[in-house]
């Protein structure tokens, strides 16, 4: 009975660590998406108080993947864990 | 959770046990319903044809504010909307700005943000369904074609909790990151001390930076899909 309560908690740590593989996909994303603003600056200078807030905002939005695994990270370490 | 901490208020012979989280929500609704009420009479006091001074002048840039938010999105049924608008986006802000003065954010409560996220998706069905009629509403589900409704009801019911898990993670990991350097910070005394160095770094971005840019997005999708609903046949 003691060894299922400590593999459960064991488990659900190694699971809220896994799930924090999805931070690779929102790291890509972010990436990509700021070196194309950085690259449409140096095309056009001008726009790029216009460039930013729009590269502030899809680099927020891409992040909600990322954070979806992080909720389930911290629900399965205080619940769980 | 581990960090949810209580408060305690005792009226006589009650006792009343809340989350220090909506505790805190209260205070901002209490503080916000006074200086709106305050604000309202000063304005109407004040001479339209010069320029605006002190409160009435914070006022009209909050107002600003929020057209810079929402106006892309809403068109020309901005001014119908923007009392709703006005008043969540300036409780968020200060909810998200919270963390600052040490209290736990109303934002780190997953209630709070659920309730926001529910509000504003209740009033985009609503006044989809009041704009374009229950009969066309249902029909654009169906769209392109009947065999993929269920999927475009996971979409609709996909937007409170997206905006709902976003807000809440990000501001509660921001707390949790915070809580973290500080425990770390009391554990290492004396050396720790000179961590303090790097915490107003931490609130800047966490607090200052994370939050001001997580409300832009809240209502700037919750704009866009109201928008998307109520002014299509302007486009």
């Amino acid at each position: 009975m003691e060894f299922n309560q400590f593999f459960v908690q064991g488990m659900a740590l190694l699971g809220a660590g896994i799930a924090m593989v999805a931070g690779l996909g929102q790291g890509i994303g972010q990436g990509f998406a700021a070196g194309k603003g950085a690259e449409s600056v140096g095309r056009n200078p001008e726009a790029s108080g216009k460039i930013q807030s729009i590269m502030v905002l899809g680099i927020a939005l891409a992040e909600t993947t990322g954070i979806y695994s992080l909720v389930i990270a911290i629900l399965l370490i205080f619940i769980k864990g | 959770m581990s960090q949810v901490s209580e408060v305690v208020i005792r009226i006589g012979g009650f006792k009343i046990e809340i989350q220090q989280s909506i505790f805190v929500w209260l205070c901002i609704c209490v503080v916000a319903m006074f200086f709106f009420y305050f604000a309202g009479k000063k304005i109407e006091k004040t001479d339209p044809s010069k320029a605006p001074k002190g409160l009435v002048y914070v006022c009209e840039e909050l107002y600003n504010l929020i057209l810079y938010v929402v106006q892309g999105n809403l068109k020309e049924t901005t001014t119908r909307y923007i009392p709703m608008f006005g008043t969540l986006i300036l409780l968020m802000v200060v909810a998200n700005l919270t963390g600052l003065i040490g209290l736990q954010n109303p934002t780190s409560n997953v209630s709070f943000n659920a309730t926001l996220a529910l509000t504003l998706w209740l009033m985009i069905q609503g006044n989809a369904i009041k704009k374009n009629g229950l009969k066309a509403r249902l029909k654009e589900l169906t769209e392109p074609m009947w065999l993929l409704t269920p999927l475009n009801i996971i979409g609709e019911l996909a937007l409170p909790i997206s905006l709902t898990m976003r807000l809440f993670g990000n501001i509660l990991a921001g707390s949790i990151i915070t809580l973290l350097v500080y425990t770390l910070i009391k554990n290492l005394a004396p050396w720790g001390y000179f961590g303090l160095t790097l915490t107003p770094f931490l609130h800047m971005y966490f607090d200052i930076f994370s939050g001001v840019i997580q409300t832009y997005i809240f209502f700037t999708l919750g704009s866009f899909f109201l928008g998307q609903q109520v002014s299509k046949e302007e486009d």
